[in-house]
């Protein structure tokens, strides 16, 4: 699959919190034009960051968590999840996959909420722990 | 060309900045009158409401031209924009329809086709660029969360909307309402909005700009007027656009006969008004003009050459209106009626011209310096007069037309140039092959002027191609006249020639066609199309005749049978290779049910026109005619829209918009009509207020190919997210950036840089790094190309940072940076490497870690814990000690000297000479600085120097200095000849006041951390703060950094606690003194290695470096038992040469010594010099001198240990600022174990208060061979003497008592055996310690209570801990100095050993001593030793003894060194084969009765024990540890001051056959101990105890011994209880005697002994002893047999 993903964590105040662009697994080959990449990066940002309105506007039709797809800008979806603390999970991707992307958000969430409980880390701050880090890209390797 | 009307006036520009190439007056948006606030709904039935073609004569046109407007069109057009009050119409049900603001489009016939669209696009480009985003951007700069947007958001559009009322008090019926006006917001999308409809022009798809009816024009004046007005529809000049088949030609003609009061009498007007209405009916209009009556020298001013012109051509524009600057003109200007034309005209004039220059897609582009080349010769040529500006800025429509190519200050003068010449300039427009041209030619008239623009511009390049046939020159020339003359003149009076009346015609006029005429004629057609076509199709057999038609293919009866006509594609806007097109001719029933809708629409009936599109539609549908589909569609949805009925499905609108756009674009191509109908949709959802819709159908048109169009609907979708029922920011601000963005690829730099400003308040401070990357690196470029470069610098100063940019981004970035800031450096006049730039953000200073290190400190920053504790506890030592008792001042300042500062002293002037040579002599200040490169590119640091204030005022700085960053200038001092040369690159500057070290260069690679020192050399006393540091990036950029360090958070106060409060931070404000010694300080032959208790000397040189004098050197160490510092004469000196003595080497020394306790680990290094001794000079360490002092090393303890020496140091002038200074050294040093060594003590048998001392000595090493060299015991009151027969003769006699003697046989061998200990060995040495007899006499006399004799040492402890206990603060005199006794035991007392080892190369000092040498125990260094060790085992034992009370904590005040029992040895050794010599201490031998050092009323314990009531309960608590450590001391058990021995001959011969009893005198000597008790003794002998018979040789010890020994009783003879009194010190001998039956051995030690302590009087007294067991008394028994053989002999012992 070439899809990529993009995962940005977006705390209550907005700040992203932490980010991952989760690209295609191994086994595709790398983007071999890096400047596209590196072009769309910021864009990346962008989309994530506009769909957190439609985001505040969904959340508050549901009792779920998952959001599901809330909204999607050219040939990009955007999928949403949001924490009982209003912290948000987004997902950028490219094809449709509600199921997958259900238990990946849980189970990011599940990595969120023992970085919550660390003692010395402050809500709303980057979270720069590597090993949530490598965790969160493991469950991407395995479910995305 | 159809013009919309228009109310826009172009206002002077001059005064902003323009974008280059854009030559569109500025419009201010605000004031300026436009469509902008009209309704969307009737916009959007103003842009399609019915269109009138008109013709009009030349001599009409000539009429209208003395009014300075060029066509009759131009005449009406106003007036078909506004018809007021209502018109009636009849719908398709024949119901009348009241319709309000019903307007009609003028147009010239000729002028009815389409424009071309891409230069329509530019043009609408140009007015983009013109408009100012100033306004906007102000009132959206609050909007960044959801919450800013609901109140000041729309209020300041109301205040705005307000505004624009007031302006335009004509167009007041249109304002809206709304308080949010987007349309304010984003004037330039009103404006392309306006403009596109301007461009609009008959399509073949629909018919909203086919004619309605054709209005023909004649002047009164015309010869032949009913000719005339029938020429129109000649064969030979039709108008061309009927030739195509779509148009209908069969409209209303309308015939206007136009009165010219000038020429024409108003008789003869009616006449042949009259005439016209029998000819043509009821259409007929008489037209009252020029009431105004001409001046009479004006009539006749045109010249023959023009009018013939003018005749020839109809349709010419005579552009060249009438000037009124002429001072005979004195007509009545008339603004009001004025300004009916004045905007509308000057921009018809632009868009014309700029329509001609961009319509010649094919024509070369001519570079801009051809252009430039050929305006210069335009305005060089003879044609013109020398320009003379002419318009007053006053005037609104002084429209300044800058040319921003080249030079912005030009622009200015560059203004519109009018010639004011009368010379009749005849300019004829060359022709070109275009069609839209061939009606440009550019009449002159004879009186008329030329408004001269000068053309440089972007359109202006395309029209000065040079054409064929044209030289270059000239058509450039021409066509620069030719379009400028379009362009009105600032005061050109429109409509001067016009009465009121007049006007008030021309609306009546219009109102009465529409009323009487175009309305009814439109309402007939409407029904006849009904009637004929339509109904046939709405029923159910129209249907199935609409699908019949198609299926069967029988085309019976249609009217026309081929309804859809495939004809060549023409025009300008025919997609590139579509050469044919479908349309349906005019007849065909599908146009008709078309126009039908159409009309229906414009009349505002759409239910019906809605089903009528519904109908028509399937028809398109099944043609695949796609573009009458599309339009259809649109229809379709604007007709639901427009209804004023609610709406039935939301998703039904945009889905046939949807379809309609997709269809405008992907099968027609025709990107225009798209355009168009996505702003009506937007448009109407505006009018329907669902803002939500907008976005979808904006965003649907934000294709590539048009960067203008996308950005300005992103820029609408971006605010109709924030108008949206829930508003959402953040897509607003998305949006945005991407119309930026759209903006920025179309060149709209202006709107772009407000895009992107607008979107990124919304994104500040959220960290979405990339977003503000992108944003700042946006903007930060746009500013620079608008010039604006103080912006740009500052935006590329966020884009500096530690970002995830790949590092060839982030090298990029810096790259631009510099790039740009040289420019602006440039322009501002400023030096970029002096002048420094704030806030640079690389490299990352970390402020709180600056720090100020002095030269004289050692940078060790390990273990900063130790050395501070050593610090503190020197501190606190030398004001306890009172050092600074007489020089308060200088107490205080050293307490005070904590504030925070750094104290430092002016570096030395005197070294400046000899820098070179000794660089490191001066004395700087460090300031470590640690920064850090965020980026992941290199980046160079370049002149990187401090910043320093100084300051005369040595107090510290209170106020901040006012931080002016920006003012702040690279310091430029004067450059120092004499350069350290430590440091390549580096020079100091002088300032005066300080000199500053500049480092050249230091490269900071990616992400790395560095700590860059800079030194400052202070120069002047006072102050210096240093303020920041300077440097320049990359060698282009200086700037300079403020630190911004605080000190500590305070806490001290609530409102500190609750905010976050912090101190001043001082320690970066240095405070320099007066020149300061400075100290250096080195060890040579410093040992690493020792064995314990081995002695080294090592050198200590001290080197003052400094400027003055020292003095006052003190070390303080943390081993200090470890070292000896010596004098200067003692360097070399050995130690452990024996002094050749004469005396006996056993004799006994004797010193006095204070017996204070004392802090061992300060020592003196030089004594502290003052004033009152000047001949101490010889205390002061001169500046520059280096005195080396010797240091003996004494392994103490075994271990690897890490000795610290804090020395201390003055100067010889009082500072009174430094009081001293301090200096950090530490060294390392392992020891090894050497020997172990065990000291028993038990009493002896032979005396009375007799010990033998052992000493058990092992040999740890395995390969060193120990030689001991000789035992030294100290004491107050004890002398050692070897256990030998030969050495103590005294003693001879009893030595054959002696168990231990047997040992003692003294021989050579036994001797060196004994004194030498191979590895791993243990040897035995034993001796007698006994009490000094003189000593003895002191201690009777103290006995006797002399109390003006010295105390003795127990004595001043027990008086100390009284007063303590009273609670006396009195201070108690110091103890009494104590007279040691020393003996020095040599090992080889006698000569007969000798050693060839000795090293004649060594000297003297490891020589070994001589025979009859002994070791000077009391000499320099051993002494020190001694007391050192003594002193540090005895604060250990203390601290045991009272832990955690008053009395460990300060054991100076109440113990003293030595107690009078107390006996130190020392034990001399030496490996001679290694030459290694050292000692041992055998300390705390104690051989007194143990007592409690408490000796008081115990009277006065219980008083301090009982509770009290104390005002603290820590006080109370802390008197019961005190007391409890005193009463209830493990380590203090009394004991029985009294010692026994029982003396009497070992053998006693007796004949017991010569007489049955032997009587054996036994003499028992009773001695009390103690040194203040009297003591009653009783002593009991006991009698023989037949018990166990057991022989027990063994000491048991306890007071129940029995002895077991006698085998035979024997009996006490006389009296068996004593009882006496014993003062302390005191002897009683009593004889007994014992009585023997028979020969034995007998144990005569049986005795009892009660003790009780006698008060003064000798009675016995309970109270007074210290503790319980005291008080009740002792009880003896003996614990060693004394074995007494009684033989059986007839020779008689005799008894000693």
């Amino acid at each position: 699959m070439g899809s990529s993903f993009y995962l940005v964590i977006v705390g209550s105040r907005d700040d992203p919190v932490y980010e991952a662009d989760l690209g295609p697994s191994s086994k595709a080959p790398p983007v071999p034009e890096g400047t596209k990449k590196e072009e769309s990066k910021h864009l990346n940002q962008f989309i994530i960051h506009s769909a957190l309105d439609i985001v505040e506007e969904v959340q508050w039709n549901t009792t779920a968590t998952y959001l599901k797809v809330v909204d999607k800008f050219n040939e990009f979806l955007i999928s949403a999840f949001v924490s009982a603390g209003n912290t948000k999970f987004m997902l950028l991707h490219d094809t449709k996959s509600e199921d997958s992307i259900k238990t990946f958000f849980h189970e990011v969430h599940e990595l969120y909420l023992k970085v919550l409980m660390n003692p010395f880390y402050e809500v709303n701050h980057p979270i720069t722990n590597t090993h949530f880090d490598s965790k969160v890209r493991l469950i991407a390797k395995r479910l995305l | 060309m159809d013009e919309k009307p228009q109310h826009l006036k172009p206002l002077p520009s001059v005064s902003s900045p323009q974008p280059t190439g854009s030559p569109i007056p500025r419009m201010s948006p605000s004031p300026a009158p436009s469509l902008t606030h009209i309704a969307p709904r009737d916009f959007v039935a103003r842009a399609l409401g019915p269109r009138i073609a008109v013709i009009a004569s030349s001599d009409a046109n000539e009429l209208c031209q003395t009014n300075n407007l060029p066509t009759f069109v131009e005449l009406i057009k106003p007036f078909g924009e506004l018809i007021e009050g209502k018109v009636s119409a009849r719908d398709s049900q024949n119901l009348p329809i009241s319709i309000d603001n019903f307007s009609v489009r003028f147009a010239d016939l000729t002028q009815l086709e389409e424009p071309d669209h891409r230069a329509a696009f530019r043009i609408i480009s140009d007015y983009v660029k013109a408009q100012s985003p100033d306004l906007a951007t102000e009132s959206l700069d609050c909007i960044r969360t959801k919450q800013d947007v609901s109140q000041r958001y729309l209020e300041t559009n109301t205040d705005s909307c307000l505004v624009s009322l007031r302006i335009l008090p004509p167009l007041k019926f249109f304002v809206l309402s709304n308080p949010a006006n987007l349309d304010d917001l984003t004037p330039w999308y009103s404006e392309f909005r306006r403009l596109l409809f301007t461009f609009a022009g008959a399509s073949e798809h629909e018919t909203f700009d086919h004619p309605v009816a054709i209005i023909i024009a004649v002047s009164s004046a015309n010869p032949d007027p009913i000719n005339t007005l029938l020429r129109p529809y000649d064969p030979a000049s039709p108008a061309p656009i009927f030739d195509k088949g779509f148009m209908d030609p069969n409209v209303l003609k309308y015939y206007v006969l136009i009165h010219d009061a000038h020429r024409t009498s108003i008789a003869h007007s009616e006449t042949l008004f009259d005439k016209m209405k029998k000819t043509f009916g009821l259409h007929c209009h008489l037209l009252k003009l020029n009431s105004v009556m001409l001046p009479a020298n004006l009539i006749r001013t045109s010249d023959p050459e023009k009018k013939t012109q003018e005749n020839d051509d109809p349709f010419s524009i005579p552009s060249t209106p009438q000037a009124g600057t002429s001072p005979e003109n004195d007509t009545i200007d008339n603004p009001r009626i004025r300004d009916i034309w004045a905007a509308q005209m000057t921009e018809s004039h632009h868009i014309q011209s700029r329509l001609l220059s961009y319509a010649e897609p094919r024509s070369p582009r001519s570079s801009s310096s051809t252009s430039l080349s050929s305006n210069i010769n335009a305005s060089t040529t003879p044609f013109l007069i020398p320009p003379v500006p002419i318009m007053t800025s006053s005037t609104p429509t002084s429209a300044a037309f800058p040319s921003p190519t080249h030079s912005r200050s030009a622009s200015a003068s560059s203004l519109t140039l009018v010639s004011t010449s009368y010379s009749s300039i005849s300019t004829i427009l060359a022709t070109s092959e275009t069609p839209f041209q061939t009606p440009l030619q550019t009449p002159t008239t004879a009186d008329g002027f030329l408004a001269l623009h000068d053309p440089k511009d972007g359109f202006i390049e395309q029209g000065t191609a040079p054409r064929p046939g044209v030289p270059g020159d000239a058509s450039a020339h021409n066509l620069g006249l030719g379009l400028v003359s379009g362009l009105p003149a600032p005061v050109v009076r429109y409509g001067q020639y016009l009465s009121d009346e007049d006007v008030e015609g021309l609306r009546t006029f219009v109102k009465e066609m529409v009323v009487h005429s175009v309305i009814p004629f439109m309402e007939r057609n409407i029904q006849l199309w009904n009637e004929q076509v339509a109904s046939a199709r709405r029923g159910l057999t129209g249907r199935f005749f609409g699908v019949s038609r198609r299926f069967f293919g029988s085309g019976n009866k249609s009217p026309s049978p081929q309804s859809l006509q495939n004809v060549q594609a023409w025009g300008l806007n025919s997609p590139a290779g579509v050469t044919t097109i479908s349309i349906y001719p005019h007849n065909a029933p599908e146009a008709q049910m078309r126009k039908l809708a159409d009309y229906a629409f414009m009349l505002r009936d759409y239910r019906f026109a809605h089903s009528i599109y519904d109908v028509v539609k399937r028809d398109y549908y099944n043609d695949k005619a796609y573009k009458y589909l599309a339009g259809t569609q649109e229809m379709l949805g604007l007709c639901q829209l427009m209804s004023s009925s609610a709406l039935t499905s939301k998703t039904d609108v945009d889905h046939s918009f949807e379809l309609s756009v997709s269809n405008y674009l992907n099968r027609c191509k025709s990107p225009f009509y798209a355009t168009r109908a996505t702003i009506m949709y937007y448009e109407m959802l505006r009018h329907r207020k669902m803002y939500k819709e907008g976005p979808t159908a904006l965003v649907r048109m934000t294709g590539e190919d048009s960067d203008l169009r996308s950005a300005l609907f992103l820029e609408q979708a971006a605010h109709c997210f924030l108008r949206a029922p829930k508003s959402m920011v953040r897509k607003y601000a998305f949006h945005l950036v991407m119309a930026g963005h759209r903006f920025t690829k179309c060149g709209q730099r202006e709107h772009a840089y407000r895009c992107y400003s607008v979107a990124s308040r919304v994104f500040e401070d959220h960290h979405w790094s990339l977003v503000e990357d992108h944003i700042h690196f946006a903007l930060g470029r746009q500013s620079y190309h608008l010039g604006e470069l103080d912006a740009a610098v500052q935006y590329f100063l966020k884009l500096l940072r530690s970002s995830r940019q790949s590092a060839a981004q982030q090298a990029a970035y810096i790259r631009e940076f510099l790039y740009i800031y040289k420019q602006y450096a440039a322009k501002q006049g400023k030096d970029p490497l002096i002048d420094s730039l704030a806030g640079l953000p690389i490299p990352a200073v970390n402020d709180a870690t600056v720090r100020v290190v002095l030269s004289n400190a050692h940078a060790t920053n390990d273990n900063e814990e130790a050395w501070l504790a050593l610090e503190k506890e020197l501190l606190e030592e030398d004001i306890e000690a009172g050092l600074y008792a007489g020089n308060r001042r200088r107490a205080l300042q050293t307490l005070k000297q904590d504030d925070g500062r750094v104290l430092c002293a002016i570096g030395g002037l005197r070294m400046l000479f000899v820098l070179g040579h000794h660089g490191d002599e001066i004395e700087p200040v460090l300031v470590h600085i640690d920064v850090h490169n965020p980026m992941q590119v290199p980046i160079t640091l370049n002149e990187v120097m401090l910043g320093c204030h100084h300051r005369i005022s040595t107090e510290p700085e209170e106020q901040e200095l006012p931080e002016n960053d920006r003012e702040i200038r690279m310091p430029l001092g004067t450059r120092l000849e004499a350069v350290l040369r430590d440091i390549q690159d580096t020079l100091f500057l002088s300032f005066g006041a300080l000199d500053l070290e500049k480092v050249g260069e230091i490269i900071l690679e990616p992400l790395q951390q560095k700590t860059i020192t800079l030194r400052l050399i202070p120069r002047q006393e006072g102050s210096i703060r240093i303020r920041g540091l300077h440097y320049t990036l990359n060698a282009l950029v200086h700037t300079f950094h403020p630190f911004h360090k605080h000190g500590k958070r305070l806490n001290d106060k609530a409102e500190n606690r609750f905010n976050r409060v912090y101190a001043p931070d001082r320690s970066l404000d240095l405070h320099v003194t007066s020149p300061m010694p400075l100290l250096d300080v080195t060890f040579n032959s410093f040992p690493e290695v020792l064995f314990s208790g081995e002695v080294v000397q090592a050198v200590l040189e001290i080197n003052n470096k400094g400027e003055r004098g020292l003095t006052d050197l003190r070390a303080k160490m943390s081993h200090p038992s470890f070292f000896v510092i010596g004098k200067e004469e003692a360097l070399g000196k050995p130690i452990y040469e024996g002094m050749a003595n004469p005396s006996d080497s056993c004799h006994a020394d004797e010193y006095e010594l204070d017996n204070e306790l004392f802090n061992p680990s300060v020592v003196p290094v030089l004594p502290h010099h003052t004033e009152d001794l000047p001949t101490m000079k010889q205390h002061v360490l001169a500046p520059g001198t280096t005195m080396r002092l010797p240091v003996w090393v004494r392994g103490d303890r075994i271990g690897k240990h890490v000795f610290r020496f804090l020395f201390t140091y003055q100067s010889e002038e009082d500072n009174n600022a430094i009081s001293y200074r301090t200096l950090r050294c530490s060294k390392t040093t392992q020891v090894l174990p050497s020997l172990k060594i065990n000291a028993f003590t038990r009493p002896s048998t032979k005396g009375l208060n007799e010990f033998i001392l052992g000493i058990e000595t092992e040999n740890l090493q395995t390969v060193a061979e120990f030689e001991l060299s000789q035992l030294s015991a100290a004491s107050p009151s004890w002398v050692a003497s070897p256990v030998t027969l030969n050495a103590d003769p005294k003693f001879q006699d009893n030595s054959h008592m002696s168990v231990v003697i047997t040992h003692f046989h003294e021989s050579s061998e036994d001797q060196a055996s004994k004194s030498t200990i191979p590895p791993r060995q243990t040897t035995f040495t034993y001796y007698r310690i006994r009490k000094i007899p003189e000593a003895s006499q002191v201690g009777e006399q103290d006995a006797s209570f002399d109390k003006q004799a010295t105390l003795t040492p127990e004595q001043w402890t027990s008086t100390s801990l009284e007063r303590l206990l009273r609670g006396d603060q009195s201070k108690m005199p110091p103890p009494p100095k104590i007279k040691l006794q020393l003996t020095n035991l040599s090992f080889v007392t006698l000569s007969f050993v000798h050693f060839e080892c000795c090293n004649p190369d060594l000297g003297s000092m490891l020589c070994f001593p001589q025979t009859d040498d002994i070791i000077p125990a009391q000499s320099t260094p051993l002494d020190n030793f001694a007391l050192t060790s003594r002193m540090q085992w005895r604060s250990a034992s203390l601290t045991m003894q009272f832990p955690s009370t008053l009395l460990a904590k300060r054991p100076r005040n109440y113990f003293t060194l030595y107690g009078a029992n107390d006996i130190d040895l020392a034990l001399y050794w030496r490996i001679p084969n290694m030459q290694r010599h050292g000692h041992h201490y055998i300390i705390g031998i104690n051989l007194a009765v143990q007592q409690n050092p408490f000796q008081g009323s115990r009277a006065l314990l219980e008083a301090t024990a009982a509770p009290t009531r104390a005002m603290y309960e820590a006080t109370t608590k802390e008197r019961a540890v005190l007391v409890n450590s005193l009463t209830k001391n493990k380590y203090f058990k009394d004991e029985s001051p009294v010692k026994v021995m029982v003396r009497c001959a070992d053998v006693h011969a007796f004949d017991f056959t010569k007489s049955g009893l032997c009587i054996v005198p036994v003499l028992i000597s009773i001695k009390n101990c103690a040194w203040n008790k009297t003591v009653n003794f009783s002593l009991e002998m006991l009698a023989w105890n037949n018990g166990n018979t057991s022989l027990q040789t063994g000491a048991t010890r306890g007071p129940h011994y029995k002895s077991t020994t006698n085998v035979f009783p024997f009996h006490w003879s006389g009296a068996t209880l004593r009882n006496g009194t014993l003062v302390p010190d005191a002897t009683n001998h009593i004889t007994v005697h014992a009585c023997f039956q028979q020969a034995g051995v007998y144990d005569v030690n049986r005795w009892r002994l009660t003790i009780n302590y006698a008060n003064e009087d000798g009675a016995t007294n309970v109270g007074a002893g210290a503790s319980v067991e005291a008080a009740k008394g002792y009880v003896q028994v003996p614990n060693l047999p004394r074995i007494i053989s009684v033989v059986q002999e007839a020779e008689e012992v005799p008894h000693s």
